[in-house]
């Protein structure tokens, strides 16, 4: 389920944290500005997540990477997964949870997710998940 | 001759870690910190401070009534758990993943109450040394 790499050199990549917590996203904000060459977005819960990944379309506009909460309130990640999923993107879509256990990931991969990474999410760690998905 | 101000933060801090109170997610939080936000690390653990005051107050109300929502309690639990894994408070972490197993256990309210306790007694331990921590900090 590999979404596009970004398609120039000078393309900073897109992408999209779905966190309700405001202390998890302040951490996250300040890991993309370390790795360099990223733009994140951020929505604070997955109805909003799935609203903007819908608005954007498969196009060029589109996210490079979705990065996502599983609990947050209105719509979990579980659900916003599925929607994404469902409106045909495949873009990669990664959780970042407290609850990193088998099941857990299990339940990720089932909703349509291609990874899952335990918080909180650090410059090593968005490293490797832009490596796995050719986006470094 | 005493120790020069950043000496004694480092030290402090080392403290910490060595004791478990925090983990190496505090220490990455640190590195991300640079000149464009000098005070990112102490925000965040202003906010998770705040976050945590108010949260183990809301389950100590909660776990007053007479029927305890557990679904209610595990969302704060889970609120608290992800920023105290975010600011690498370590023990407080652990405290929640305590008290989140007893939302899956048939446990009295006693035991509530106890767990509860030890869960705030950490709680209260971290924030005693984050304010050293940034009395340190205000001295360099």
């Amino acid at each position: 389920m590999a979404g596009a790499a970004a398609s120039s050199v000078d393309r900073k990549i897109r992408v999209l944290l779905v966190e309700d917590e405001a202390i998890n996203r302040a951490v996250a904000r300040a890991v993309p500005k370390a790795a360099g060459g990223v733009e994140l977005n951020e929505a604070e819960n997955g109805e909003e997540a799935v609203r903007r990944v819908r608005e954007l379309g498969t196009g060029g506009g589109a996210y490079d990477l979705i990065l996502t909460d599983r609990q947050m309130p209105v719509m979990d990640g579980h659900e916003a997964t599925r929607q994404i999923r469902a409106l045909g993107v495949t873009t990669p879509i990664v959780g970042v949870s407290s609850d990193c256990l088998a099941a857990d990931v299990d339940a990720f991969i089932k909703a349509g997710a291609d990874d899952l990474t335990p918080k909180p999410l650090s410059k090593e760690k968005l490293d490797r998940i832009l490596a796995k998905f050719g986006l470094a | 001759m005493a120790a020069s101000p950043v000496n004694q933060l480092n030290a402090h801090i080392s403290n910490m870690l060595a004791t478990g109170l925090l983990d190496e997610h505090f220490t990455a939080l640190r590195r991300l910190q640079d000149a464009e936000s000098p005070d990112f690390v102490d925000g965040l653990v202003t906010n998770f401070l705040n976050d945590g005051d108010r949260i183990f107050g809301k389950l100590a109300q909660l776990l007053e009534r007479p029927f305890v929502d557990l679904d209610v309690v595990s969302n704060h639990l889970m609120k608290l758990k992800g920023s105290s894994a975010s600011v690498g408070a370590r023990h407080v972490r652990l405290a929640c993943i305590q008290l989140l197993q007893l939302t899956s256990q048939q446990k009295n309210r006693d035991e509530w109450i106890s767990t509860l306790a030890r869960g705030r007694a950490a709680f209260d331990e971290v924030r005693r040394e984050f304010q050293t921590m940034v009395q340190l900090e205000r001295q360099i």
